[in-house]
């Protein structure tokens, strides 16, 4: 009898037996490594292996598996004993090699290292633990001093805005979020993003004076492409003569934060701090 | 190597293969050519040894490149899918003489072929020129190319089992063997003439969730192995008999048992055993020195806590490699405790210049993080960093001319208080990252392209244990200031012009005067004294770097893109 029959026959052996599935939908998501797409355990195999892992393991290696360094146990998630284990051999090698050493009957440690593969099957993309981004946990954002940001609104922002005009109530529009409202102000709202000023609405004059106005999709080099406001699409090659402005929407904004960044963030948070209480 | 020692080679290579009665080296890429500056031939990922992509063509010059013309296209090559590898029917159906798309399939692999998707095949990495035939690659699948008119020779086909995929860096070559690594972490040595595997080696445990991109470079007679890894696994450089793939040496980046150089820089001998540092990019070699030059990764967990407070040697790092016995003869570390993914892993550029009055042998490199460093490459004396980026703020502050942060070995030292934070760090993205840049000895130009954004990196995994690869932050928004090509004076890492292009699968410069890229619409040459463009052809973004070599005697660029090869001659 092979370790799979014995943990199979352990399995049995209990109430229902949900038996092993495949987890073919973990495969898809995230390829064909082995944590993905093992057969899992069946439930009571793995409520077993956990119950056992609490007891015997997780005092140095953690509830989550993630290791106590100050007891050096480490990250189980991450080791080679797990992450190539098959069937329960390498786990038990791995016990069996504690000091003193930890001696279980091998279907014991066959639940163990099927416990340890399922939490290991939840891992996130590019070797993150389980709950890489932690969903629904709010962290406080607002660690400015709003009084300084004020001052520093005034100096960096008041130019173009106003909190009684464009941002009146802003505070109150990102309550619920104010990572949010930072992400949203830091980026110009909605103007934010990854378009680096080479597209957007501009003009193109012709060599011979004539001006097109419109939503430039192209500039390169060699050319540019504009489509004007009844959708025409007009491609020009950049010969002699040709010019090409294209409006920034964030120009002032781009230069307001190359004198806002401090190396201490202070403005950033300070700000962010004075907008929430713009309620 | 002696005649004898080449027979014994060649007998014991035939017995393997069962191949044909040809001369197993007959033919082939002597590995001493590998090591010739760039001119006739593409020998190996960067064209030659030195990483410099710096052509001594001159027939395609900054007066003639408006005469390149095309000579073929080839867009129907498709990868291999199915357990036969014809999922789909190639060139099947073609008419008249447009180049065949498909030839013989040779299958291997250690899946079922359900993983492979048939597709137009998007090569990636160097594609090598050796006698008058291509060779390249995507992800799971090899080709060799008739030269002359696109025509696929064979075909080979790796059923894959899937994990973690990025972008091939391409074959590499000796003798007559074509040697690929596959990113299911398998190294397949090939029958160059037939596409026939002759030996194959597993290269790390997919089990660990290895995967692995690089190009194997031939340097003498070792094969150089490295493989990427998400999951915090001991990262390594290896060295592999090129007839038996019989394992050489093993260079691990970090200390993998106790007393090993670097292990006090990590929290515990454990926090470096899975301490990151892969090379996942090829590097270059100096055969005066027997050193091989190549980057590091960056250290894991990436972002977050749980390494300590030291530098993490040896992640991030340049390091000098005897080849023949894998010892460190030097490193420099161009991110001391890195928190960003500043993977130092840009192929550095191996170059012969003056430098304060007098000739040195000098080693160039640019780093994601932004910084532009010279060194001797025989020592690893220091001698110049700088800083590219507009808004390049995680060490130094954004406003132009602040001070460097550097420590005494001119090495970048970090702002902590642009890690990553639970409140938001207004902190710049990558500068650049893996795709090669060029370096011309006429313009004393190294040509970079520079990225200039800025986002708010929050962080997401508080735990002082910290979390593992690339987890436990978030992005937040992010403003950008565009993407150029910068022309930077090596003498000072001063840049000297900036141009601004869309983005950069890497560059190669030419003794014509010529500075090919991938423009936004294609194919493009611009003068690289100036920036000035000159020429280009609207087939597609490029997916990756512009080559150039001599067919019958003709210079050609060959360019390749998402839906096709190109091959451009100057008549």
């Amino acid at each position: 009898m092979n370790m799979r029959e014995a943990f199979m026959a352990a399995a049995m052996a209990g109430t229902l037996a949900t038996g092993i599935a495949g987890n073919l939908a973990a495969q898809s998501e995230r390829g064909g490594f082995p944590q993905y797409t093992r057969p899992k355990a069946s439930q009571d195999v793995l409520a077993r292996g956990k119950s056992l892992y609490d007891v015997n393991c997780a005092t140095c290696h953690a509830a989550d598996l993630r290791g106590v360094p100050a007891k050096n146990g480490p990250n189980l998630l991450r080791e080679e004993a797990t992450m190539r284990d098959q069937q329960g051999e390498r786990v038990a090698s791995s016990l069996a090699g504690h000091k003193p050493p930890i001696n279980l009957p091998q279907t014991d440690s066959v639940a163990i290292a099927e416990y340890i593969h399922s939490v290991q099957a939840t891992m996130g993309g590019q070797g993150s633990p389980p709950g890489r981004n932690p969903v629904g946990l709010t962290y406080n954002v607002l660690i400015g001093d709003p009084k300084a940001g004020e001052t520093a609104f005034g100096k960096l922002c008041a130019g173009c805005h106003s909190v009684t005009g464009d941002l009146k109530g802003i505070g109150a529009k990102y309550a619920e979020d104010p990572k949010a409202l930072q992400n949203t102000w830091v980026s110009g709202g909605s103007r934010g993003g990854r378009g680096g000023g080479r597209t957007g609405a501009g003009t193109v004059t012709l060599a011979n004076g004539q001006k097109l106005e419109g939503r430039i999709t192209r500039k390169d080099d060699f050319m540019v492409v504009i489509v004007l406001a009844d959708g025409t699409r007009r491609s020009i090659a950049l010969d002699a003569g040709v010019k090409v402005a294209v409006k920034d929407p964030q120009e002032a904004h781009k230069k307001m934060i190359l004198v806002m960044d401090d190396p201490e963030d202070r403005n950033m948070h300070n700000i962010t701090a004075y907008l929430a209480t713009i309620k | 190597m002696n005649m004898k020692t080449l027979l014994i080679r060649f007998l014991f290579a035939t017995l393997l293969t069962g191949a044909s009665t040809l001369p197993a080296q007959t033919g082939g890429l002597d590995p001493a050519d590998i090591l010739k500056p760039l001119s006739n031939e593409w020998t190996s990922y960067s064209g030659d040894m030195s990483g410099k992509r710096f052509s001594a063509l001159k027939q395609v010059n900054v007066n003639t490149v408006k005469n390149l013309s095309l000579r073929w296209v080839n867009t129907g090559i498709t990868t291999g899918c199915g357990p036969n590898g014809t999922g789909i029917g190639g060139g099947a159906g073609r008419g008249g003489n447009a180049p065949a798309a498909s030839g013989p399939i040779v299958v291997g692999g250690l899946g079922t072929g359900e993983v492979n998707t048939c597709a137009p095949t998007r090569f990636g990495g160097g594609i090598l020129y050796v006698n008058g035939v291509l060779y390249g690659a995507s992800q799971n699948d090899v080709y060799a190319i008739d030269a002359r008119d696109g025509a696929v020779l064979w075909h080979y086909y790796w059923k894959y089992r899937g994990g973690t995929t990025t972008g091939t860096r391409g074959p590499s070559m000796w003798h007559n063997y074509i040697f690929f690594e596959l990113h299911d972490d398998w190294i397949v040595c090939l029958d160059a003439r037939n596409g026939h595997e002759v030996w194959k080696k597993e290269i790390a445990p997919f089990d660990m969730q290895y995967f692995s991109s690089n190009a194997p470079l031939v340097i003498g007679n070792h094969v150089l192995v490295g493989t990427g890894n998400d999951t915090d696994e001991p990262a390594f450089l290896r060295a592999l008999d090129p007839e038996t793939g019989a394992e050489q040496w093993t260079y691990y980046s970090t200390a993998q048992k106790a007393g090993d150089p670097g292990v006090e820089t990590w929290a515990s001998l454990d926090a470096a055993r899975h301490g990151g540092g892969t090379s996942w990019i090829p590097g270059s070699y100096d055969p005066e020195t027997h050193l091989y030059l190549f980057g590091t990764g960056n250290p894991t967990p990436a972002y977050t806590q749980g390494r300590g407070d030291g530098d993490n040697l040896y992640t991030d790092c340049l390091i000098a490699l005897n080849v023949d016995t894998g010892k460190m003869a030097w490193y420099f570390q161009t991110s001391p405790h890195d928190t960003h993914d500043w993977d130092s892993t840009e192929t550095p550029i191996l170059v012969d210049m003056p430098f304060n009055g007098r000739m040195r042998k000098l080693v160039l490199m640019a780093t994601r993080n932004g910084y532009f460093f010279v060194l001797d490459r025989v020592t690893g004396e220091h001698l110049v960093t700088s800083k590219l980026g507009l808004v390049n703020n995680y060490a130094s502050a954004i406003q132009p001319d602040s001070p460097l942060h550097l420590n005494k070995r001119g090495e970048v030292q970090r702002n902590p208080n642009k890690d990553a934070t639970i409140a938001g760090a207004l902190v710049n993205d990558d500068v650049l990252n893996y795709p090669p840049p060029t370096f011309s000895p006429d313009t004393g130009l190294f040509y970079e392209y520079e990225m200039n954004i800025l986002h708010i990196s929050y962080l997401l995994e508080p735990d002082p244990r910290g979390s593992m690869g690339l987890g436990g932050i978030g992005s937040g928004s992010s403003v950008n200031w565009g993407t150029f090509l910068d022309a930077i004076d090596y003498k000072t890492g001063k840049v000297k012009w900036r141009h601004e292009i869309n983005n950069s699968v890497g560059f190669t410069s030419t003794a014509g005067g010529v500075l090919f890229l991938s423009g936004s619409g294609g194919l493009e040459a611009m003068e690289a004294a100036t920036g000035k463009p000159l020429w280009h052809a609207e087939i597609g973004g490029l997916t990756s770097p512009p080559e150039t070599f001599l067919i019958d005697g003709k210079q050609h660029v060959l360019a390749a893109t998402s839906t096709g090869l190109f091959m451009f001659v100057l008549n």
